[in-house]
């Protein structure tokens, strides 16, 4: 089930209308099933895996806490995070590594004929996976609990707004909050609501917009450099209200439920560097790499060299987290590349450093920002000779008919843009996005605020969202 | 739960009504409010060639044409209408428009063939596969601008198609047809985009004339079917692979996902397709209606096997044809067409030696069909 069909509303409403009557166990109860019953719409037999996974963690967190040795603790650890490991390396990489074995087989005439074998990708295997190796991990080193109840458990694992795409929770986080009932709350329902209705907004109407646009370039086999460029400034917004769109959505579902879900990004395309690109997006997938990944790796401990070789590791296995393919791979370790060189390279530039006045600011920023949108050619680009071809394209070789055509296109997506590129840093700034919690949300002034945002919404989902849809972009990691 | 009810504040209560009813009412409001302009033009076809109704009744209107041939871009890379004439003696000329399918056949048929004033003795319909009885396939977006165009959702036989269509939604589709009440917007969304497009190519005005249908039609013909890359199915082999990919290494057609969510079964009832509207509107008008299925990309042994339901499917479809006076063709077993007539996807390459070819096949098939029908006075063929 997606978020932007009629199905998930009436899901949603159906699901909140039992919801409150019942007790606390009862309502994680009503959880499970309902994430189930989302989760298997489409496909039922994925309800295996997710089941698999729940069990075997929820079996071998206990038993990690028994544990009377830590040989025996150990044991219970490498088998939770070995079949979470398994799920993943055989549905998500299977595919790729056996594909790339037979073509050097193939290439070296060991295998006459290459033969492939396509496992479907379940949706969203990524997210549940990173989630309950989190939790394996923190409970192993005694961050957490082991959480008792398999009800609670499973719903930690299965809860459906972050299900799919996210954002990547941790036990320490959401087992507290469903082990306390949620009551009814109008405050949060509130902004639950304008939560979702923003959501959508981003995903139908900027995000859906910006597809065409960058389909469209991507689909050319003869793009020129402003074209091209048109096309990558478009995945660029795409991909961001996308993801950001479905966050929002997914935190605004939770809220209405009286969960709170961590927040995922915090206007990326602001930030003056590489690393703090990645401070503000996909958060809650920073800091699990940062945490289980560049830390246990020795994270910035032991040197300049160290920490630029941990970084580079960090972000090649953060690509491959993305896709089972050669063009993540290539961007993740890009970045790596970025992030690791960033503060040598910023020791002689005194520019790069976050000292300088405004110049400095809107400097660093575009940098940063052009820097991005090369990792999103390399994203978006699924063929490696295409990449080579579009990278190796000369600015100068274009006439100005295709400048005049690519500067149209690449305005067009900034316009469908605006609003979550300018307008809502914009407001933030000026503390017009007050939280449920703000004690400003009970006042009549933040309720028409409110009132109008939700209209505004509302009134550009209906007139202006795009009548050719497409699925997350996130649902295929 | 009645206590618990009890500890919601009324203003709580009031306030979340109160930004839900300004969520509703305002939209609506709004919605109701704009005016919108009559003169919206905003089809453009995948090929680039903007579609002008009136444009092309014109032409017929002129040219008389004693043939007419209706499609996609499978009739456009495929059939030359001067070349066509000349080698068969009729007088060919094509309606077409890229991307379009069966609803968009049916409304050129009848509002631009027939309303045009011009009687062809035949109307050949050049179709893939299931195209024939899938009436809501390509009915979105700049389809659904073309429709609107042609004022397809006023038609009866419309109303007849999708009538089944809406009620199989059931509650579903009663909520949708609810929200386009509260919220009438379905005029309101191509204008908006087309503002949106309009403001882009204003801002890069600089430096040149400025015209914006002309800029419109460029940035088409940019995108159009030349342009495209090879390995992505334009008017489609299954995107993201090469364009042989709907072939397996052993040589067998593996259904394309393109045609995985048409029919499977050959329906001729009038709730299911245009097809019976189609017949109904030929005879009225004493016209013979063609049918001509087109192979689509084969293997590389040149053949393009059909899987069990299709042939299942084609067997019923060409006995009702038969049946109800239309003539019916077949190019795909013709093992001439190969695959290296193919440009991308399902389109034939533009190669002269390719097109002569294709060309005389393309006769060679309909000639016999359309000989009884010519009348006795009218140019040789070639």
């Amino acid at each position: 089930m997606i978020f932007q069909s009629i199905e998930y509303v009436i899901f949603l409403v159906s699901l909140l209308a039992l919801y409150f009557w019942l007790p606390r166990r009862e309502q994680n109860l009503l959880i499970i099933i309902a994430s189930y019953i989302f989760y298997g719409w489409v496909h039922p037999w994925y309800l295996i895996l997710i089941g698999i996974t729940t069990i075997f963690d929820w079996g071998c967190a206990i038993g990690m806490e028994n544990s009377s040795t830590q040989a025996r603790k150990k044991a219970f650890f490498i088998t939770s995070i070995s079949v979470n490991l398994l799920i993943l390396g055989v549905f998500k990489y299977f595919g790729f590594f056996a594909e790339n074995f037979t073509a050097v087989l193939t290439s070296i005439g060991l295998m006459p004929s290459p033969w492939i074998v396509k496992i479907a990708l379940p949706a969203g295997i990524s997210f549940f996976t990173f989630q309950s190796i989190s939790y394996a991990v923190d409970v192993y080193k005694g961050r957490s609990r082991a959480c008792r109840s398999i009800i609670d458990y499973a719903t930690f694992v299965s809860f459906f707004p972050q299900l799919v795409a996210g954002p990547i929770e941790r036990a320490g986080h959401m087992l507290p909050q469903y082990a306390q009932r949620r009551g009814l709350n109008l405050e949060g329902m509130r902004t639950g609501l304008l939560l979702l209705l923003w959501g959508l907004f981003q995903k139908v109407v900027i995000a859906d917009s910006a597809a065409l646009i960058a389909d469209k370039v991507f689909s050319l086999g003869d793009p020129s450099f402003p074209i091209l460029w048109s096309g990558v400034l478009a995945f660029g917004v795409q991909i961001y209200a996308d993801f950001s769109g479905y966050t929002d959505m997914a935190r605004g579902s939770a809220r209405l439920l009286g969960i709170e879900l961590c927040k995922n990004f915090n206007h990326p395309y602001l930030a003056q560097s590489p690393g703090a690109f990645w401070r503000r997006w996909h958060m809650s997938l920073s800091t699990w790499f940062r945490d289980y990944v560049y830390i246990p790796l020795g994270g910035s401990r032991h040197g300049e060299g160290k920490m630029a070789r941990n970084l580079i590791i960090t972000f090649f296995l953060s690509g491959m987290w993305h896709g089972a393919s050669w063009n993540y791979v290539i961007w993740g370790t890009y970045h790596g590349v970025l992030v690791a060189l960033w503060p040598f390279l910023a020791k002689r530039v005194p520019v790069l450093t976050e000292k300088t006045g405004a110049f400095g600011i809107i400097l660093r920023v575009g940098v940063t920002c052009m820097l991005m949108h090369l990792g999103w050619l390399m994203f978006r680009e699924h063929s490696l000779a295409m990449l080579a071809h579009d990278l190796a394209l000369n600015p100068f070789a274009a006439p100005v008919s295709e400048w005049r055509m690519g500067a149209a296109l690449g305005i067009e997506a900034l316009l469908y843009g605006l609003p979550l590129l300018v307008l809502l840093p914009l407001l933030q700034r000026l503390g017009a996005l007050p939280q449920p919690e703000d004690p400003r949300i009970t006042s009549w002034k933040w309720t028409a605020l409110q009132g109008l945002a939700v209209a505004a919404c509302v009134y550009g989902i209906a007139s202006m969202r795009c009548d050719v849809g497409s699925d997350f972009i996130y649902f295929q990691f | 739960m009645l206590s618990h009810l009890s500890r919601i504040s009324f203003r709580s209560l009031v306030q979340l009504l109160a930004v839900a009813a300004m969520g509703v009412a305002g939209p609506a409001w709004l919605c109701r409010k704009l005016d919108y302009p009559d003169n919206i033009v905003t089809q453009e076809g995948p090929v680039g060639r903007p579609f002008d109704p009136a444009a092309e009744m014109q032409k017929l209107k002129k040219s008389k044409p004693q043939w007419v041939l209706i499609g996609n871009s499978m009739l456009n890379s495929r059939i030359d209408q001067e070349e066509l004439s000349e080698i068969s003696g009729w007088k060919a000329r094509k309606v077409s428009q890229g991307g379009t399918q069966s609803a968009l056949w049916f409304l050129f048929l009848k509002k631009v063939v027939l309303e045009s004033g011009a009687r062809p003795i035949v109307v050949s319909i050049f179709f893939r596969d299931t195209d024939l009885t899938w009436p809501d396939f390509r009915t979105k977006g700049m389809h659904a601008e073309l429709i609107d165009l042609l004022e397809g959702t006023t038609q009866p036989e419309w109303k007849t198609v999708f009538a089944r269509s809406d009620e199989a939604r059931g509650f579903e589709g009663r909520i949708e047809q609810g929200l386009q009440a509260v919220f009438p917007t379905k005029d309101l969304r191509p204008l908006a985009r087309r503002q949106m497009q309009e403001r882009a190519l204003r801002l890069t005005r600089y430096g040149s004339e400025f015209n914006s249908s002309g800029r419109r039609v460029e940035l088409n013909l940019r995108f159009s079917l030349k342009h495209l890359r090879r390995d992505l199915g334009s008017d489609f082999a299954p995107s993201g692979q090469s364009a042989d990919a709907d072939v397996s290494s052993s040589g067998a057609v593996i259904d394309p996902g393109l045609y995985e969510d048409g029919p499977k079964i050959f329906d001729p009832s009038p709730q299911a397709s245009f097809l019976p509207h189609m017949l109904n509107l030929a005879k009225e008008n004493g016209i013979t209606l063609h049918f001509h299925r087109i192979k689509r990309r084969p293997g590389a042994d040149h053949q393009r096997p059909d899987s069990t339901y299709l042939q299942a499917y084609l067997v019923e479809l060409r006995k009702w044809l038969q049946a109800n006076g239309a003539l019916f063709s077949d190019e795909s077993p013709d093992l001439g067409i190969r695959l290296e007539m193919y440009a991308d996807g399902d389109h034939i390459s533009g190669e002269p030696a390719v097109a002569e070819r294709y060309l005389k096949g393309f006769w060679g098939l309909a000639g016999p069909l359309l000989a009884p029908l010519k009348p006795a006075s009218g140019p040789e063929p070639k």
